[in-house]
């Protein structure tokens, strides 16, 4: 009996090129070593969210998505990240149950009056 | 303003419409401008001393206050500005040690460069943002922001949330920019992976 896959594809992987035939086995690992590990392109994901990146690392994290479909994923959550954090702040108040001990506000009340005499 | 003709007629310097009534500013704003600094500086203490400086120095600089913008928006600025202030000392005294403790973090989604399939990211459903209207939603990103470590967090608040520019909040944190970079790439990867573990990947019925 075969030893068990090391890193086997649940169902729910859904990359696009998958070694299922000899052609795609093949296509899927050419992709795998022209582009760089996964490791590396969730870092250029963040990166990209800094600076853009050059059409030459555009291209290589785009080819690397059809056959990863955990950093294609990873990428799109990366910025709906972005726009959650955008929108933090307004929902803030709601969520945040952190007020100032009534003792403390009596303190700035009256370091406040010692402040104007 | 009238009200507070009443209230502060022993301060003949200050004129009737400049004068706002300190205690009011704590009632009014104290507790918002603490959540403000609580979320960024993450310390209660520091926080409680950075709204009571904001007032203080609100108080100083009334007249800096002509009206233009909300009496809140307007404190918020000046804690704004004293946030700053805080990490600026806060770079100088500590070193970027935090990093090191990160950098394995992660490293059992991964075999060999690559993701282990089966604990990698899942599809994050629903696809639509209906999630921002949930309050139970932000309050996990919350928890989840809270579970970064101190620095990564405060220049992920200053990036993210305050929008500040990469320059900025290097320079303002003292970090390097490559440094920098690494901390977001760890924040997002944290915040990610604790957003789909406690909200994307659970029931409805069970996500908190």
């Amino acid at each position: 009996m075969a030893a068990p896959h090391p890193n086997p594809r649940p169902a729910s992987d859904d990359s696009l090129i998958q070694g299922r035939n000899w052609f795609t086995a093949r296509f899927e690992q050419w992709i795998g070593a022209v582009t760089p590990s996964c490791t590396r392109v969730v870092r250029l994901i963040s990166d990209a969210l800094e600076r853009p990146p050059d059409w030459r690392t555009r291209l290589t994290m785009r080819m690397h998505y059809l056959v990863c479909c955990y950093c294609r994923r990873y990428e799109k959550q990366v910025h709906r990240l972005r726009r959650f954090t955008i929108s933090l702040p307004e929902h803030i108040d709601e969520v945040m149950p952190d007020r100032l001990d009534e003792a403390v506000k009596e303190r700035i009340k009256s370091c406040l009056r010692d402040s104007q005499e | 303003m009238s009200e507070h003709h009443f209230a502060k007629q022993t301060e003949p310097l200050i004129s009737p419409e400049l004068s706002s009534d300190p205690d009011r500013w704590v009632d009014e704003h104290a507790d918002f401008l603490y959540r403000y600094a609580l979320i960024r500086v993450r310390h209660r203490e520091v926080a409680q001393d950075l709204v009571q400086e904001t007032l203080l120095a609100a108080l100083k600089n009334r007249e800096g206050f002509g009206g233009r913008s909300s009496e809140r928006g307007w404190l918020c600025g000046i804690l704004k500005n004293k946030v700053c202030d805080y990490f600026r000392k806060l770079g100088r005294e500590t070193s970027m040690t935090d990093l090191d403790g990160l950098a394995g973090e992660f490293s059992e989604k991964f075999v060999g460069g690559g993701w282990i399939h089966l604990t990698g990211p899942k599809e994050w459903k629903p696809e639509s943002d209906e999630v921002m209207h949930r309050a139970e939603f932000w309050a996990t990103l919350r928890r989840c922001l809270g579970k970064l470590p101190d620095r990564v967090a405060q220049v992920f608040v200053l990036r993210e949330v305050d929008g500040v520019s990469s320059k900025e909040v290097c320079e303002i944190t003292s970090i390097s920019e490559s440094n920098l970079w690494v901390m977001l790439h760890r924040a997002r990867m944290g915040l990610r992976e604790c957003l789909e573990v406690n909200w994307f990947d659970r029931p409805s019925g069970d996500r908190k």
